[in-house]
């Protein structure tokens, strides 16, 4: 005898199966239940929908490579403002550089 | 080996976002995990509200659910888990299962002998079995009220299957002494081995 069917042969075992099935008996869920999961279902598809503005990988890939490096410049008043702005700075980084290395 | 499982499409569907997909899911398995529940924390509203978190976790966690595997066993791991949490909860909140028995029991008086008999008997398992510590009236509600092998409820719980035999042992031998202390039940004898 397997121990499986050991644990089911006494009847004791019967008794058990009897007051746990006649106690579940006959209980059904409330149909709002699945209103309820329906209605939270619904809300969280909606917040976890792919955002296609991130999606740069599917942009690109449907963008020729050709038309990569065809895509209109940076303005010419762009361009001056981040020389004017960003190379003193690096300028200043420089000089400190030198600085740092003859000063010793 | 890819194991066909006839839930799989559903699975698929459900990671797309289906709801409806998930509605015939529900419809499939409510009952089971619904009774499982019921038994385990023996409160409606408990068994309701495990109910509806179970499947809402099937629905978020959907690509996380083997679709190649059948689902039963994660939907019982999930109803077990949040039943233990559920009863962690009340057990803070002072008190552990118990109003529910008495709005359970019929007035006996107005039931025919035999059937009071018998609801005396069944009466008395249901104390029995809310005095077993939580895990192994897991243990007894899943392979006496569920009907799964001792191998299944060890992969359910992730526990040895020697554990899963001898917490079933231990709460048997319990029923057994205790039902024996408090009333003989009918036309039965108990031996003790």
């Amino acid at each position: 005898m397997s121990s499986h069917e050991f644990f089911r042969s006494h009847p004791v075992d019967r008794l058990i199966a009897e007051a746990l099935r006649a106690e579940v008996e006959g209980a059904r869920p409330s149909p709002r239940v699945w209103e309820r999961i329906r209605r939270r279902a619904l809300a969280w598809a909606a917040r976890h929908r792919p955002s296609p503005r991130w999606n740069w990988g599917a942009e690109l890939a449907r963008t020729p490579e050709t038309e990569i490096f065809l895509l209109p410049p940076t303005s010419l008043l762009v361009e001056l403002g981040a020389w004017r702005y960003t190379l003193p700075p690096l300028r200043l980084l420089d000089y400190a550089g030198l600085m740092f290395r003859f000063g010793w | 080996m890819t194991v066909s499982c006839p839930d799989g499409h559903l699975i698929a569907r459900l990671r797309r976002g289906d709801v409806e997909a998930l509605g015939e899911l529900y419809e499939k398995y409510k009952e089971r995990v619904f009774r499982t529940a019921l038994a385990i924390t023996r409160d409606q509203g408990a068994a309701e509200d495990i109910l509806q978190e179970c499947f809402l976790r099937l629905f978020t966690h959907a690509d996380r659910v083997r679709a190649d595997m059948p689902l039963e066993p994660w939907l019982y791991r999930v109803t077990v888990n949040l039943s233990y949490t559920w009863a962690r909860r009340r057990q803070q909140g002072g008190g552990m299962v118990g109003n529910l028995l008495d709005r359970l029991v019929a007035p006996l008086y107005l039931l025919p002998e035999r059937v009071v008999e018998q609801l005396e008997e069944q009466e008395t398992v249901r104390r029995v079995l809310e005095e077993l510590p939580l895990a192994h009236r897991v243990v007894v509600v899943l392979f006496y009220l569920e009907g799964l092998d001792l191998k299944e409820i060890a992969d359910i719980l992730e526990i040895p299957e020697g554990t899963v035999k001898s917490r079933l042992h231990y709460a048997r031998e319990t029923l057994r002494e205790l039902l024996t202390e408090r009333k003989p039940v009918q036309g039965m004898a108990y031996e003790f081995t």
